[in-house]
């Protein structure tokens, strides 16, 4: 009975989805990776909305076959409670008379085989960026290369004319599914000598300065560009967020029209 | 034999709910445990976790990645900001990261700083570890707050940390961030950590005219000292899953690293299945609960105030406990108790026997804590009533 449930919902949302994504025509950009997607997503969303563009991103951990459809109707999730599922499921149609922003920044999570598929019959991600894929997460999948599948299924369907692929250097797996994309792909990196030595186009690169009471004193290279940044967090993945950001808002432009 | 445990003893509380469970129809307001059941999608996130497979198989020792990751992301709501890869460690309880904190950041001989009255076990996890406990004890008059150059006085080279429950079991009380900051700028001048276990912290009753519960792990500065202990136990109704985290700087937490592995390797992974499902959606159960406990406050001081005649009490502000003074001298204040006879392990013993209600006695929380008793409103509402017109009929017969 759950499951049916749980199905038809499912189908009820997806149904919505397709409808508002057809008329509103968003750009998506889609963060998938095992680990960091929700600081990458936030750090993107900072910087576009700083940009001046209308974005919208999933709250909490709504990525998933119901938590995306969610997160792109800005509904709330009713959880295990059947009793809180129906007022959303009754209001949810009047979501569609609610204009999507230009952007939505979405996590998209995958814990099963086909999960990728699924959710990509729901959105059409312009511009793509995976964090980091590792061994801890396989969860459903049987191994690393099962779960790789389900990457290069997603940066395979960038649309190689308008979409943009953005991937973590430093992580073998994910630098190797530029191979996988006829789109245009970027890489960031805290290894400065990809960009120092080669001053390669299309590679972010950052180090550390200095760390300070939780803080970070950083400097960024982009081909023969460098600027200084400083983020009050600590940790790496707040580093690789940045860069992410910044390729975001730098490429944006480009993609901001059909 | 038994040297390093011969200065221990069973934490008082444990010992009262011992001696409680030889009498069939007793009320406990001793220990404090929350009377409701964990809630239902959390439950749910440990049987999608058993499905799968995942839980049988130690996870990292600091935690899963997940969960850390799910944590920094929360602490961060709190302004508070720590890196889940390096600084971030899941432990079992909050009791198992104080123990691996201690063992970590002293050596044998080392003092350790506790206000007076604290959590009952601190004293033996700092006796387990070779170091001696030092009480500095707050003042009741004023809210039970903390007179600073009385902490400064105790400190001695030997200082080596300073242990603190805030919110405060047994009192409910609050330290405020004046109060905090001045042993912040102490630890930094004497140079000894700052272990704060804040395990009640979302248990707040005055929202409206309390200014927002402050964390030292809030203030960069004192990244260097603070550690900080949080548990799921009383916030999510989960103190079986012996689930909870602590969070340093990773200087420091490489350190306890290395004790906790030797101690339990990990935490339980199904329980960190469990903080997960807290973390994706617990927060709506946890305000409940809160509001619960409000109205059980109410009540179990609306009946304290009906006894005025035997107890005398600060209301308190948080956790879920009340801490009443009894209102007559003891033996040990020079005069006579109640019962004519020496403390509050007698008196607690003495309701119990003979009103079946059991309750912590004072001592088990310092010098300071006698001639008090800790009455916890974890339980339900009927359960309170029960316990308080027992208590009625006991001193009404008295």
């Amino acid at each position: 009975m759950k499951i049916i449930c749980r199905k038809l919902l499912q189908c009820y949302l997806k149904l919505l989805v397709v409808v508002a994504v057809f008329f509103y025509r968003p750009i998506i950009i889609a963060i998938a990776g095992s680990t960091n997607k929700h600081f990458f997503k936030e750090q993107i969303k900072d910087r576009l909305v700083l940009a001046g563009f209308a974005v919208r991103s999933n709250p909490k951990d709504f990525n998933t076959e119901i938590g995306l459809p969610l997160a792109i109707l800005n509904l709330p999730s009713g959880y295990h409670s059947y009793k809180k599922w129906w007022p959303i499921i009754w209001r949810a149609p009047a979501a569609l008379f609610k204009k999507l922003p230009r952007i939505l920044v979405l996590e998209l999570g995958v814990s099963d085989r086909g999960n990728m598929k699924y959710l990509l019959s729901l959105v059409e991600p312009r511009m793509v960026i995976i964090t980091d894929i590792t061994q801890r997460y396989l969860e459903g999948f049987d191994d690393i290369e099962e779960l790789m599948d389900e990457y290069e299924y997603l940066v395979g369907r960038v649309n190689h004319r308008n979409g943009l692929v953005v991937l973590n250097y430093d992580n073998l797996k994910v630098r190797e599914l530029a191979e996988k994309t006829k789109a245009e792909v970027c890489f960031f990196s805290l290894n400065d000598d990809i960009v120092v030595k080669n001053s390669r186009p299309g590679f972010w690169s950052a180090s550390i300065i200095k760390k300070e009471e939780g803080a970070q004193q950083i400097i960024i290279r982009h081909e023969t560009k460098q600027q200084e940044h400083r983020i009050n967090r600590p940790g790496d993945h707040h580093i690789y967020a940045l860069l992410a950001g910044l390729i975001a808002e730098e490429k944006i432009g480009g993609l901001d029209h059909d | 034999m038994f040297e390093r445990t011969r200065s221990l003893q069973l934490s008082v509380i444990k010992q009262m709910e011992i001696r409680a469970a030889k009498y069939p129809d007793v009320i406990s307001l001793a220990q404090g445990i929350p009377s409701f059941d964990t809630p239902l999608g959390i439950k749910r996130r440990v049987e999608k976790a058993l499905e799968r497979g995942v839980v049988a198989k130690y996870s990292l020792v600091p935690g899963l990645p997940e969960l850390r990751e799910l944590i920094e992301i929360s602490l961060a709501q709190e302004k508070i900001f720590y890196d889940w890869q390096k600084e971030i460690l899941v432990t079992a309880g909050s009791i198992e990261g104080i123990t691996a904190t201690i063992l970590a950041v002293t050596s044998p001989g080392d003092e350790v700083i506790l206000l007076d009255p604290t959590y009952a076990s601190y004293r033996e996890l700092i006796l387990l570890a070779g170091c001696k406990p030092v009480f500095v004890s707050l003042d009741e008059s004023k809210n039970w707050s903390l007179d600073v150059k009385k902490l400064e006085a105790a400190i001695t080279p030997k200082t080596r940390a300073i242990l603190f429950c805030n919110p405060n079991n047994p009192t409910g009380t609050i330290l405020d961030k004046q109060q905090l900051l001045a042993i912040g700028n102490l630890a930094k001048q004497y140079k000894f950590f700052l272990l704060s276990d804040e395990v009640y912290k979302d248990f707040l009753y005055n929202h409206d005219n309390q200014e927002p519960f402050f964390s030292l792990a809030e203030e960069p500065s004192l990244r260097q000292w603070v550690i900080r202990f949080f548990s799921f136990s009383k916030s999510y109704a989960m103190t079986g899953w012996r689930i909870g985290y602590l969070h340093s700087d990773e200087k420091i937490t490489a350190e306890i690293l290395k004790v906790h592995d030797s101690l339990i390797t990990c935490a339980p992974v199904i329980s960190q299945y469990a903080a997960m499902g807290v973390l994706e959606m617990g927060e709506g159960d946890r305000e409940d609960f809160r509001k619960e406990y409000l109205k059980r406050r109410d009540l179990m001081c609306s009946r304290l105030d009906k006894l005025k005649n035997i107890f005398e009490y600060i209301k308190p502000t948080s956790s879920y406990f009340v801490f009443p003074r009894l209102r007559f001298a003891l033996p040990n204040s020079g005069g006579q108790d109640f019962f004519g006879r020496s403390s509050s392990w007698n008196f607690a013993l003495e309701l119990l026997d003979k009103a079946g209600v059991a309750a912590v006695p004072g001592l088990a929380f310092g010098p300071s804590g006698e001639e008090h008793i800790r009455l916890s409103f974890g339980r339900s509402q009927s359960d309170i009533e029960k316990a308080f017109d027992r208590m009625d009929k006991f001193f009404n017969a008295i």
